[in-house]
């Protein structure tokens, strides 16, 4: 355990390489790679290649009989189009005050699902970190190195001026108008840190860093989070499917506007970790 | 039968789309494709999923009348359903791509046999 502790504490670099195992491994046996044994590898693999994709023909046959055992393709007949697709449509306006009858569903009927889902993308971001944050200097140095090597790209910063504003207002336009339009949270979280994205990458990290500091990311990510967990609690306690549609409609957007903040800093910071192991 | 296969032709795409994911999550050595032929699966159950909530001739369900007729628009519920799946397949990738740049930077290759031979090389 101790090596993990170090490992996690940013001592010690990649735990595999020393240290993992308390114990010293024992030595392998080792024999010289006979022909018979080389044989018999590619013998093997070629069966498994046989049989995998035997099987994987297999499957795509009994999907297809499956498929075959469907009803038929758009029919408003079909069982999927049951009487709760129809309550939802029927009374998502009323109920919701949002016009978007999928806005409506996953943040009011299914919010808790959607809170769920803001966590699974707030977990990943933290695995990822916690898996590729540039604990070593030597690991550091390096992700100096390819930035450098990577920004200052003078067509890429010259269109990078004209599109980065207005892949903002387009993001903030879906994510404010998600009750109202196709878009929402997610969505406009997407393209808002797909934004953030190319800004870094055509006029360099640093840039981004004078804005987006570290305490920030962590304050916009958490903050998110957290305001998603109130306005949520608030809607249910205030008599969920009950409240008035004009306080409900404000809660909507509100909620709307915190998935798009967990989003969006997510979006950036698997970029930030992959290419430089820190924000 | 074969009409049925006609009409259904997104869900017979899709189980196609998903075989060949399987396929190449089998068969690809390579760590980085498996997480692609993941991708791919992925996608093939979004399209099925997508494709059920489709009714021919509605609208998709942004309320524009107050909801006051149900049988205008199409079922909100695949899509949320393809929403939820979205997000999931998003971590996951980003997960396991993060592991396999650790994989790699440790052992120099993200190819499944080479690594195995690196591995069994220093007796893990």
């Amino acid at each position: 355990m101790s090596a993990l502790r170090r490992w996690l504490d940013g001592e010690s670099g990649y735990p595999l390489r020393a240290g993992w195992r308390e114990t010293p491994p024992k030595k392998p046996k080792t024999r010289p790679a006979r022909r018979d044994d080389r044989r018999q590898l590619d013998g093997f693999l070629r069966a498994y290649a046989l049989c995998a994709i035997v099987l994987c023909m297999l499957l795509a046959l009994c999907l297809i009989l499956g498929v075959a055992g469907l009803p038929p393709f758009a029919d408003a007949g079909n069982p999927t189009n049951n009487e709760v697709a129809e309550r939802y449509v029927g009374s998502a306006e009323e109920e919701t005050g949002a016009e978007n009858a999928v806005a409506g569903m996953i943040l009011n009927y299914r919010g808790f699902d959607t809170f769920g889902e803001s966590c699974v993308l707030f977990v990943a971001l933290c695995c990822v970190e916690l898996l590729l944050r540039a604990t070593t200097p030597a690991l550091r140095k390096e992700a100096e190195a390819c930035e450098k090597e990577a920004a200052r790209d003078a067509i890429l910063a010259t269109v990078a001026r004209f599109i980065v504003p207005c892949v903002l207002v387009f993001g903030l336009c879906i994510l404010f108008h998600g009750h109202l339009s196709p878009g929402g949270g997610f969505s406009g979280g997407a393209v808002l840190g797909a934004a953030l994205i190319l800004f870094a990458a055509a006029f360099g990290r640093d840039r981004v860093r004078r804005f987006f500091t570290r305490r920030v990311f962590d304050a916009v990510r958490i903050s998110g989070l957290m305001l998603y967990a109130v306005m949520f609690g608030l809607y249910v306690f205030l008599g969920a499917n009950g409240v008035e549609s004009g306080l409900s409609r404000w809660i909507v957007q509100i909620i709307d506007v915190a998935v798009g903040l967990v989003v969006m800093s997510t979006m950036y910071g698997f970029f930030a970790f992959y290419t430089k192991g820190e924000l | 039968m074969l009409t049925l296969l006609v009409q259904n032709r997104y869900a017979v795409t899709a189980s196609v789309l998903f075989a060949v994911g399987f396929l190449h999550v089998l068969l690809h050595p390579d760590l980085i494709r498996k997480v692609v032929a993941f991708n791919i699966m992925d996608a093939s159950v979004f399209l099925l999923l997508a494709s059920r909530g489709t009714v021919a001739g509605r609208a998709a369900a942004i309320l524009t009348d107050g909801g006051a007729d149900p049988s205008r628009y199409v079922n909100p519920i695949p899509a949320g359903l393809v929403l939820t799946g979205i997000v999931v397949s998003v971590s996951v990738s980003a997960f396991s791509l993060a592991l396999i740049q650790r994989v790699y930077g440790v052992y120099g290759t993200t190819d499944l046999r080479r690594l195995l031979e690196a591995m069994k090389k220093r007796g893990e």
